[in-house]
């Protein structure tokens, strides 16, 4: 007989409501509780989507025996302490990117998590597009020759409500930064898995130049990863026409554009390459996203069942934190801002 | 340049270096009626004695000293390896000769404002040779920045993902030296668009970044990558290549809280804040390409023309050039940002 994992759910909002469609797809695994430090919302919440427990107290989750595994989907700043109790009453944990706020913490996490044997795991759902899984393959296969850089630029729209309906938005101490903490690091992720490195040297600038918010709304940064890569990175969430995320990765043979639902490769002497994804498979691109989601999930609860390692790690989660941190720092050290 | 019109009286030109640029402003000068192109100096004089041929040019010789004493000769165009153009400028500078000299104006800092200082003690002009801000791409892209088109503008973009092959830095004794070339893919291939980007948005005040080769036997960068931001705040990012064999056309990318802009070459991509855009093709137009990745020596040079025109009004009516040796200066602190900050440290400049 299979094991059917459960979990339970920290938080009830827009992220959360996306897990827990990702989650109905999947045979071994159930959430079984939520919370909101809203009682009402948790409530709902969990006649909405059918789901037995409901509180406003986290530690009715982390008591709860039959609970294997937490999901954490809540303001940035309680990612770190909602993962160490969780990981305290020895439940696997899941957290929303980023992992947390400072690296000190999230180094804790992961270790924690380490000392404990449980799995702690990110939410980089992008690892598991199948724009991504195509890229990976191509760049395993040696296609683009020796990688030489990647750009990423992240230009995205968030407008005043985004910021004024979430009060911890926008704020150093409770979303630790902006477009890039919280949009870019995405594509930072993506970078950092499909090029199988981690961040050496990062530095930038950011600012805010649209919104009335402490965070950035705008970056720039250049960095050189560990494998000897250099590149730029792009960042903004004030842009109307809403460009979207792209991340162009440079080889010496080929260059390939990767997107969340697309990739491009381009070739000298050839004609360029174009796989849009959701024509392929024929879905619309929200359905992606749980798709996305659901693959993330289902390979973190089969990680736990067969007592491996999730493809999104706490590891993972620390570097993309690392690479933002560093560029927020020499902003500071410099008086860039 | 109406003035000289009327006493009938036209500048002369002397040019030094027959290379492939030479011969383009060569085709320039002698189209412009306001000018009398006087001499041509090569090292190796046979180079320049076929340009002579072609336009007429009564003078040529393998001493640019010689060129420079000769007293028809109002101003001398330089378009030699970029390491020497300190070394000539200056020497035509003293010779009282203004000089409209090639990119980059120098290849350090210090020789710029050396010759940047002598031309404003003897009150010569000194023009640098960036003619793609007078493309009708750049010069409408400036109109619309003027006027708000894209509301606020937020971040910039040089993107120049070029590939040369190891025979091109092989055959000449120059390029790939810090010396002569003084930098690779952003000193050389993406100056320009740097210098459309500073014309477009600003003076850029601090920068981080990096270069290496990573694939060719050179001294310099045939990659780079680097972030920084501009004295008006706006952010920036660029990215050099002449190691990745998919090249991409050069591409300057601005955009704002309302839409943006895209120039690449002669062409001119306008985004609005519904995400619609509407593209503009003045190559086309003019029925030349211009500094396309496959083939970068076929200019339309019209925009040669323009600059030639300005820079020849600048002498007639005692003003400055609109690329002067100031303006020309910008983007080679830029580019030796890049190669001083080289991943160590965050470059004021």
């Amino acid at each position: 007989m299979s094991r059917i994992i459960k979990a339970g759910l920290l938080g009830a909002g827009w992220s959360a409501n996306n897990i827990v469609k990702a989650v109905k797809n999947i045979k071994n695994l159930e959430i079984i509780g939520v919370y909101n430090h809203d009682a009402e919302k948790a409530s709902k919440f969990a006649r909405t989507h059918d789901i037995k427990i409901h509180s406003d107290n986290p530690e009715v989750l982390f008591n709860n025996e039959d609970i294997d595994m937490i999901i954490v989907s809540l303001p940035h700043f309680l990612h770190y302490p909602m993962t160490m109790k969780a990981l305290e009453k020895n439940k696997h944990v899941l957290v929303e990117k980023p992992i947390a706020i400072s690296a000190k913490n999230a180094e804790k996490m992961v270790e924690t998590a380490k000392k404990k044997k449980l799995l702690l795991g990110t939410c980089f759902q992008n690892r598991f597009n199948d724009a991504t899984i195509n890229a990976k393959n191509l760049i395993e296969k040696g296609d683009l020759g020796k990688i030489l850089q990647a750009n990423i630029s992240v230009l995205l729209k968030r407008d005043a409500p985004y910021f004024n309906d979430n009060s911890w938005r926008g704020t150093w101490s409770k979303e630790g930064g902006s477009a890039l903490i919280n949009q870019s690091i995405h594509f930072i992720d993506l970078m950092l898995y499909l090029l199988d490195t981690r961040p050496k040297k990062v530095a930038g600038f950011q600012d805010h130049l649209i919104h009335d918010i402490e965070t950035e709304d705008n970056a720039t940064a250049a960095f050189v990863l560990e494998n000897d890569m250099i590149g730029t990175i792009q960042a903004s969430i004030s842009v109307k026409s809403q460009i979207g995320s792209t991340l162009i990765i440079h080889g010496s043979e080929k260059t390939m554009k990767v997107t969340q639902t697309a990739i491009e490769i381009h070739a000298p002497n050839e004609k360029t390459i174009k796989i849009n994804f959701l024509e392929k498979m024929d879905i619309d691109l929200k359905s992606m996203k749980v798709l996305a989601l659901e693959r993330l999930l289902r390979n973190f609860s089969d990680a736990i069942i067969n007592q491996g390692t999730p493809k999104a790690t706490g590891d993972d989660g620390l570097a993309a934190l690392k690479f933002v941190l560093k560029i927020y720092e020499s902003t500071i050290k410099n008086k860039t801002r | 340049m109406n003035d000289n019109t009327k006493d009938g009286k036209k500048l002369g030109v002397g040019m030094i270096g027959a290379g492939s640029s030479a011969k383009n402003i060569a085709e320039t000068i002698s189209v412009l009626d306001t000018l009398e192109f006087k001499g041509i100096c090569n090292h190796d004089e046979a180079k320049a004695k076929i340009i002579a041929e072609k336009h007429d040019v009564p003078f040529t010789t393998s001493d640019y000293k010689e060129l420079c004493n000769k007293d028809d000769i109002d101003f001398i165009v330089v378009s030699l390896p970029h390491g020497l153009h300190h070394e000539v400028v200056m020497h035509a500078l003293k010779k009282n000769k203004h000089v409209l000299v090639e990119k980059p104006i120098a290849t350090t800092i210090q020789d710029a404002r050396e010759m940047i200082n002598l031309a404003r003690e003897k009150n010569l002009k000194l023009g640098v040779h960036f003619q793609c801000r007078f493309f009708d791409a750049v010069q409408e892209a400036r109109k619309l920045l003027l006027a708000g088109k894209i509301g606020k503008v937020l971040q910039a973009n040089v993107s120049v993902m070029w590939y040369r092959d190891q025979d091109y830095y092989k055959k000449s004794n120059w390029r790939g030296t810090w010396k002569l070339e003084g930098g690779g893919s952003l000193i050389n291939q993406a100056i320009h668009t740097i210098d459309e980007m500073i014309y477009l948005v600003g003076d850029v005040k601090k920068l981080f970044g990096f270069w290496k080769h990573a694939i060719h036997d050179i001294e310099v960068d045939d990659l780079t990558a680097a972030a920084f931001v501009f004295e008006n705040g706006v952010l920036g990012t660029l990215q050099t290549s002449t190691a990745t064999k998919a090249a991409f056309p050069a591409k300057l990318t601005i955009f704002g809280s309302e839409g943006g802009l895209e120039i690449s070459g002669n062409i001119l991509t306008i985004h609005d804040a519904s995400g619609n855009k509407e593209t503009i093709d003045y190559a086309a137009k003019e029925g030349g390409q211009v500094g396309s990745e496959k083939d970068p020596k076929k200019f339309s040079l019209k925009a040669h023309s323009r600059l030639m025109n300005d820079f020849v009004e600048a002498i007639i009516n005692d003003r400055e050039p609109l690329v002067n040796g100031e303006e020309g200066l910008k983007s080679l602190k830029v580019v030796r940002a890049v190669y001083d900050s080289n991943g160590e440290n965050i470059i004021n400049l």
